[in-house]
């Protein structure tokens, strides 16, 4: 009876940590997919004036290289490295060097510095209103008010990303009739702020209570120990928050089609519209050149960096910064 | 959408050779046409002899001079010919600008290189964006949008300061943007309905750009030949009413082909679309059954089949389901490898969407003399090699109601620049360049747009 009782919680317990172990590893197996699938395809991408230039279209003609730069402008005929393909005297098409076939040109350094830019600003919007909505949810949790404000965010938190384009797209596009970076800034914002505000709040409620005690025991007003106390100790905690929020930010589409619209060129206006990695991709990929495809899986594989290494830095930063925490 | 697009590159790189023989089979028909056509076009664009007053921002010329093309240009006189030639005065004004522009250095480089104007003008435009500095924005339709791209990059090297940008965002919000004034230009292929011109865009103009054709793209496994099509077995598949490719009416035009007992899955676009605007438009004028239960629009309820998003989408459900059929622009399915389809047209003959057949079905319309009426439907055309599912693709500017007039001018400029040289590079697109008349149409048009009363292009008609 014994050894079979025994028996029976072992066997459960392998059998459930087999299947817990099986849960981990198909959720891990998407992530898996995504990056390799990305890093494959859009490794065909990869050059350098992928990251150096901006968008070119489609051309059969050869990339310039330094011993064979490209033809000068002529005038007469502006159009003459663009074309379907080279047609010879004998009125015959080369389809080899058809630009459907074409490799990629150009690359997609609008679309860097403009997510840079759109994110950035977004953060910047973001990042006061989130904090102090933190710090408040967590220094005055139980104050009734901060019940409605918890729960609005987790609701805010909840809400398609479309609907921050929508919002935006009538209240402030429309508004100025101008579609510009700046708005998709807000919309971004809408998105970042419950991110940036709930994981201030979860941060700050895990320092512990003796260090505001203790702060207040030495005088201190509750102002000086949350700024100089609490804040800090819950730094690196905040920061990674403030990383999702960014991540999650620069990795919206649906917001930016309605408000940033997108460009070809580097444009550093932010009233005006701008380009941005997630929108080169979703444009690319519905492109008919084949090349231009390839270019969408690089611009997702570049928006994939471009958020890891801002989360590097961001971390190396802190690290430094906030001294021997956690 | 991202296994679609994997499997858009795999097909592209297994299909390479297939495309290639299409590319070179859909040559040897044109061939005669195609290559001769690209250097006459080219040649005619940057030929045309264009001597204005090449109104040079910086250089404070007279303003007489474009008030004086302004006066001369009326235009109208339609001659014995039904469409608006334009009339001899802006030659005369043309002999006369040449003088100032060479005096004023318009053309820079290019004139000062040819001392005897009428022989320069023989090869080289005179004509000349004028240099402004300004900041443009457009979005619209994705079907002429690598021409558009092609267009703004060497653009920038014609006037640097002009920052242009065009979003493919699709006909329907092209158009929903540029009546909300959030854009400065939209690309369109199908018209803003005459309600919505009335009372939101009462000064928009549809300024004809390229052709495009519309065709059905099929995939039926082992079968690379090109299928001929009736308007009857089109509005069949999509009306429902056949659903096997081995049915009688399809089996009677395509002798010789082994069609095979399969279910056909018609693919039609889920959003709105010109491109939808434009087949529908062609399916109600060739079927009455069309007509009274489905209708024409950009977004129509089809009877039969599945949806997709976009061309592109379209396409790529189409080289992923066997059986499938789906109207695409045809540089979408060009790029996929897929073989041009024969339409019969109203002349009863089978044509393929070639840009030579493409222009065709442009032959013998009756323009209106209207600016704003240029926008019009060229489906089904009565010319014997007319490709029937084609149609013009516009861009959209306002006649008064911009405020800015450099940005106007500059605006202008480009689109001017497009009609002429930028001509040159439709053929070589996939694209059919737009018919001499209509293409002076667009520019006689171009040339109402006014900023307070004045007008902000002066340029020849030619």
């Amino acid at each position: 009876m014994r050894t079979f009782n025994y028996r029976r919680r072992k066997l459960t317990d392998q059998v459930m940590r087999g299947l817990s172990a099986l849960a981990t590893g198909c959720a891990i197996i998407p992530l898996i997919a995504i990056i390799g699938y990305v890093l494959t395809i859009g490794a065909g991408a990869m050059s350098w004036s992928f990251f150096s230039d901006v968008y070119q279209p489609p051309s059969s003609a050869p990339e310039p290289t330094a011993d064979k730069p490209a033809p000068a402008y002529d005038p007469n005929d502006p159009f003459a490295d663009i074309s379907v393909a080279p047609i010879d005297a004998a009125g015959n098409v080369d389809p080899t060097v058809s630009v459907y076939n074409a490799a990629p040109r150009g690359g997609v350094l609008h679309g860097i510095l403009g997510t840079l830019t759109i994110a950035g600003i977004g953060l910047l919007f973001a990042l006061p209103i989130g904090i102090f909505a933190g710090i408040y949810l967590s220094e005055f949790r139980n104050e009734r008010y901060a019940t409605i404000v918890r729960f609005c965010c987790d609701v805010l938190s909840g809400s398609p990303s479309i609907v921050a384009g929508v919002t935006i797209y009538v209240l402030v596009v429309l508004q100025a009739k101008q579609f510009s970076a700046v708005a998709g800034s807000m919309a971004l914002a809408i998105l970042m702020i419950p991110i940036v505000t709930r994981t201030t709040e979860e941060m700050l409620k895990l320092v512990p209570e003796t260090m505001r005690e203790a702060a207040r025991g030495l005088g201190a007003p509750v102002w000086y120990s949350t700024l100089t106390v609490v804040l800090p100790a819950a730094l690196p905690g905040i920061v990674t928050g403030v990383m999702l929020a960014f991540a999650r930010g620069a990795g919206e589409t649906a917001p930016l089609i309605l408000t940033v619209l997108g460009s070809n060129v580097i444009s550093m206006d932010i009233f005006k519209p701008m380009a941005a990695l997630p929108l080169l991709t979703y444009r690319y990929t519905e492109s008919p050149y084949p090349g231009e495809n390839t270019q969408a899986w690089g611009a997702a594989f570049v928006l994939m960096m471009l958020v890891l290494l801002m989360n590097i830095l961001v971390r190396v930063a802190t690290r430094k910064a906030g001294g021997n925490s956690r | 959408m991202s296994i679609v697009t994997r499997k858009i590159q795999a097909t592209m790189l297994s299909l390479a050779i297939a495309s290639a023989l299409l590319l070179s089979a859909c040559s040897s028909a044109p061939a005669a046409v195609e290559p001769t056509k690209a250097p006459e076009v080219a040649a005619e664009a940057t030929a045309v002899p264009e001597p204005t007053a090449a109104p040079e921002a910086p250089t404070a010329e007279p303003t007489k001079a474009p008030e004086a093309t302004a006066t001369t240009e009326p235009t109208k006189a339609p001659e014995a010919t039904a469409t608006t030639e334009p009339t001899k005065a802006p030659e005369a004004t043309a002999t006369m600008a040449a003088t100032v522009a060479v005096a004023t250095k318009a053309a820079t480089k290019v004139s000062a290189a040819a001392p005897t104007a009428t022989e320069a003008a023989a090869v080289v435009a005179d004509w000349a964006p004028r240099q402004l500095t300004a900041t443009l924005s457009g979005s619209g339709a994705s079907f002429p949008n690598p021409l558009y791209q092609v267009w703004i990059s060497v653009y920038k090297n014609v006037v640097p300061g002009v920052q242009l940008s065009y979003s493919s965002v699709g006909s329907g919000q092209g158009k929903k943007d540029f009546i909300a004034y959030l854009t400065d230009f939209g690309g369109t292929d199908s018209a803003i309905s005459s309600g919505d011109v009335a009372t939101q865009a009462p000064d928009a103009m549809h300024l004809p750009m390229v052709m495009g054709g519309v065709m059905p793209m099929v995939n039926i496994s082992g079968i690379k030949t090109s299928l001929k099509f009736t308007p009857e077995t089109i509005a069949g598949i999509y009306l429902g009413a056949i659903t096997k490719w081995n049915d009688p009416r399809i089996i009677k035009d395509n002798e010789g082909v082994a069609l095979p007992d399969l279910t056909i899955t018609p693919v039609y676009r889920s959003d709105s679309s010109g491109t939808t605007s434009i087949f529908t438009d062609y399916l109600t004028k060739v079927s009455e059954d069309w007509k009274s239960k489905v209708g024409s629009g950009s977004a129509v309820s089809f009877p039969a089949g599945i949806g997709a998003s976009g061309n592109a989408g379209v396409a790529a459900t189409v080289l992923n389901t066997n059986g499938a059929v789906g109207y695409v622009e045809v540089g979408y399915a060009l790029a996929a490898g897929f073989p041009l389809p024969y339409v019969k047209n109203a002349a009863g003959n089978f044509v393929k969407p070639e840009t030579a057949n493409v222009s065709a079905a442009a032959n013998g319309l009756n323009i209106s003399s209207d600016p704003k009426k240029l926008a019009m439907s060229i489906t089904n055309s009565a010319t014997a090699d007319a490709y029937p599912i084609a149609a013009f693709t516009y861009v959209l500017v306002r006649q008064t109601t911009y405020k800015d007039a450099i940005k106007a001018q500059a605006l202008s400029d480009y689109l001017y620049w497009g009609l002429t040289t930028g001509q040159g590079a439709t053929v070589r697109l996939g694209y059919a360049p737009l018919p001499e008349p209509m293409r002076k149409a667009s520019m006689t048009a171009l040339k109402t747009m006014v900023v307070d009363g004045k007008s902000v292009i002066d340029a020849p008609v030619k």
